[in-house]
């Protein structure tokens, strides 16, 4: 089984990540996989994301070390750019080789 | 996006290519440069015009985005994109100046009938060069209205290799014009969209946090 060990115990190796499981943050993250990096409008415009929905999120995956958020000002007006670090990229791989396993356990 | 849906990061790495790119710059900059190159074959001074738009297409592009692209959109570095032009669409174009250089050089130096012969291949050849970098934009951006460009100028060759000309670097010409020519169109189309399409985003439109 996908996400328990043979003593029927969760295994920590094959454990779901549930800070990436939650499917706002899902949609975060495979957006941020398949670019370099992206600025707060870009993903709202791209994700269909609220300002403060957005930064919630971002929030919680950049304290998970997943997310790096660097803010700078250019011409007095402020940007932030946000990119997947190492270990998000990592996490991100093995949430969706974890993911691909489960589904195709599943029963017909 | 749930556990019961798949992943499907290319569809997700099209769309965004897609909207990074709808702002049409890239074909202008593109239509640009291959206008600017079939010129080359009317006047050497045309030259000039091309080290131009080479050395100041990232500036100004970058210029350019930041007034109208990036307050519409936001911003977003694609992978594989770098600050200097490298993609395959101008490595097509490193290629087509230098067929175009190269033309240029041999018909001032060697036998009419050699220089008759690349002329009148030359739009062929292209048509079929131009195949690629159009390639390269379906396969990046999913969609296959791309390959209305490549196959177009597939044609445009082929009816420029049939039909005879007077001067056989006409046909040179009047191909890097008339692909170049829509191009460009397509870009300031794209761009006139874009522009209607996406209200420029205010920061009280985006959230109070930008202004911290």
């Amino acid at each position: 089984m996908w996400a328990l060990s043979k003593k029927n115990e969760p295994d920590a190796d094959l454990e779901i990540d549930r800070v990436i499981h939650e499917p706002s943050r899902l949609k975060i993250m495979a957006q941020l996989y398949v670019v370099e990096s992206a600025d707060y409008t870009f993903l709202m415009k791209q994700l269909g994301f609220t300002w403060g929905n957005l930064s919630s999120h971002l929030t919680r995956l950049e304290k998970e070390g997943y997310v790096l958020v660097e803010k700078e000002f250019v011409d007095k007006k402020p940007r932030t750019t946000l990119c997947l670090t190492d270990a998000g990229r990592k996490a991100f791989n093995r949430y969706r080789a974890i993911m691909k396993d489960v589904i195709e356990e599943l029963p017909e | 996006m749930n556990m019961n849906e798949e992943i499907d990061l290319v569809k997700l790495e099209q769309a965004t290519f897609r909207t990074a790119n709808q702002d049409g710059l890239t074909e202008f900059w593109m239509g640009l440069m291959i206008m600017a190159i079939g010129m080359l074959l009317v006047s050497s001074s045309f030259a000039a015009y091309i080290a131009l738009i080479i050395i100041f297409q990232v500036a100004v592009t970058e210029r350019i985005k930041e007034k109208y692209t990036y307050p519409r959109i936001g911003r977003v570095k694609l992978k594989e994109e770098s600050e200097i032009p490298s993609t395959p669409g101008w490595i097509a174009f490193a290629i087509i100046a230098i067929i175009a250089i190269s033309a240029a050089v041999i018909s001032t130096r060697a036998d009419y009938a050699v220089v008759i012969l690349i002329a009148t291949w030359a739009p062929l050849l292209l048509g079929v060069v131009f195949l690629w970098p159009s390639a390269y934009l379906v396969e990046r951006s999913g969609l296959k209205r791309y390959y209305a460009f490549g196959i177009s100028t597939l044609i445009l060759g082929v009816l420029l290799f049939l039909i005879p000309f007077p001067h056989p670097a006409d046909r040179m010409t009047l191909f890097m014009l008339f692909s170049g020519g829509i191009l460009t169109l397509a870009g300031v189309t794209s761009m006139l969209r874009f522009t209607r399409k996406y209200p420029i985003l205010e920061l009280e439109d985006v959230g109070v946090e930008q202004e911290e």
